[in-house]
């Protein structure tokens, strides 16, 4: 009688949770935070030190909190499909190792970040 | 006889008892705009060299045995007309996922194995008495399981599939696409054995939606689709099963 | 299988995603996927240098908004983008959305999606970043 694999199973509902999250917010996130205050569309005092602080309000830390963690943990889960992909499916253990462990320390330091970020 | 049209087949042989190693050979077969790449290999058999070998059976896409590589793409070859052909040669080559045992013909137990694993018959917890007839479906019960009804087990799916290619364990396209046919089947009562199977190791999770094992089905059966719906329904009854049970 | 008998084996290819063009494809949408991690790294970034103080935040904001900067955000995008409409186009394949029983047809699933996505991105915009 055939288990199922269910450490496989909630990796892959989180992978799915993560990436349905990431295509909702990560391109709004990138276009306000990153590119539109680059090419002047929006003025960069919007990503300033100040203004940064002045909208982390518990609501939007936990909110960066979940769609940091989120996108990097969808996409690491398909970067260790990549590695397959390309040969490297002898090493699965030490891949999987590697990337759950970047993922695991990419969410302390967002837990970290977002309880230590001062309030304006 | 006044000169008649023929093509160049290039084909990959593997002759154990002759070479390590596979090697070509060239046939030039008479060409006729009906002819099929399985008639000019028959052709070859039966005029040029019968130490060729290669299977097949009904020469209507319906049994699933003449899969090979034609002009590098898996198909049927009694479905790739000559005349799809641009150049003026055609390159016959066996299937590469699987064990070569001579020329065209592939060792196929482990894709009969993966079929056998997925239980490919009606489960019922109670079998009804022949007196009371067939198990009846409504149409619209039948047309959930219309399309992965259509595979032939030719294994093309198989030949398209590089995560297969680097794993020989992975349950694959055709066994799980065969698998969802019965869980979606309202006679079926093994929905839950079926995908308990399906998402152990080596199961549906180690597919990564490349998608052209539903390029390739000669009979437009899409297994990627179907194994991505299973990931889905495997996913939630494994969490069901974790979580407390109420009542 | 009889043990007497010899076959031959092909070794597994490692570039048989540059076979074709829908294999090659798919590569770019994995990578997409990949990308979306990255950005979050960097996000990951800026946040993290926000508890370091001004000075250790403005330094990694010029980085990022200078020419090459602005030249990874944009292709970042471009991924992320591409994940996004990925993503939702498998996930309306795999659960078919449906009312009173019967499907959705697929064009009205495919603008009520982007419909939906430009909304809330519009609502993270004003809400969450306060512009506009």
């Amino acid at each position: 009688m055939a288990e199922p694999d269910k450490l496989e199973a909630v990796l892959w509902l989180t992978f799915t949770l993560g990436g349905f999250i990431a295509a909702l917010f990560i391109p709004v996130i990138i276009v306000i935070n990153n590119l539109a205050p680059g090419i002047g569309a929006l003025s960069s005092g919007t990503v300033s030190y100040d203004s940064m602080l002045g909208r982390l309000g518990p609501l939007a830390r936990i909110f960066f909190l979940i769609v940091v963690v989120a996108s990097i943990y969808h996409g690491m889960h398909r970067f260790k499909f990549i590695l397959f992909d390309i040969g490297l499916l002898r090493f699965k253990t030490p891949i999987y190792v590697l990337v759950y462990a970047i993922i695991v320390v990419s969410a302390l330091i967002a837990i970290y970040s977002l309880i230590l970020i001062p309030n304006p | 006889m006044a000169s008649q049209k023929t093509i160049k087949i290039r084909v990959k042989r593997y002759i154990p008892e002759k070479a390590e190693e596979p090697f070509y050979s060239e046939y030039d077969v008479p060409y006729s705009e009906d002819m099929v790449v399985l008639d000019a290999l028959n052709y070859i058999k039966d005029n040029l060299d019968g130490s060729l070998s290669f299977r097949w059976s009904c020469r209507m896409g319906v049994c699933g045995s003449c899969s090979a590589n034609v002009d590098g793409k898996p198909k049927l070859t009694c479905s790739s007309f000559l005349k799809e052909s641009k150049g003026d040669s055609i390159l016959v080559e066996p299937l590469s996922h699987f064990r070569t045992i001579k020329d065209l013909v592939v060792e196929i137990d482990v894709f009969v194995k993966k079929l056998k694993s997925i239980k490919p018959w009606i489960i019922r917890n109670e079998e009804k008495p022949i007196a009371d007839g067939e198990y009846l479906q409504t149409p619209e019960q039948r047309d959930l399981i219309k399309q992965t009804s259509m595979c032939i087990n030719c294994m093309l799916c198989y030949e398209a599939c590089p995560v297969f290619d680097m794993d020989n364990d992975f349950i694959g396209p055709a066994a799980a696409a065969i698998s969802y046919r019965s869980v979606m089947d309202s006679r079926d009562d093994g929905a839950k054995e079926r995908l308990d199977i399906l998402t152990s190791k080596h199961g549906v999770w180690d597919c990564t939606y490349i998608g052209e094992c539903s390029v390739v089905c000669p009979k437009a059966v899409d297994p990627a689709l179907a194994i991505q719906k299973l990931k889905a329904m495997g996913g939630i009854s494994i969490i069901k099963s974790l979580l407390p049970k109420k009542k | 299988m009889d043990k007497e008998v010899r076959t031959y084996e092909y070794k597994p290819s490692k570039t048989w995603w540059l076979g074709n063009r829908r294999y090659a494809l798919y590569m770019v949408r994995e990578l997409s996927g990949f990308a979306v991690a990255l950005y979050g790294f960097i996000f990951l970034a800026q946040l993290f240098t926000l508890t370091q103080g001004p000075i250790a935040y403005e330094s990694l904001l010029r980085v990022l908004l200078s020419p090459a900067g602005i030249l990874l955000s944009a292709i970042l995008l471009v991924f992320a983008v591409f994940h996004s409409l990925t993503w939702f186009d498998l996930t309306a394949k795999v659960q078919p959305p449906s009312m009173r029983g019967k499907p959705v047809p697929r064009k009205l699933v495919v603008t009520g999606t982007i419909m939906i996505w430009l909304f809330i991105s519009y609502f993270v915009a004003v809400f969450i970043f306060r512009v506009g």
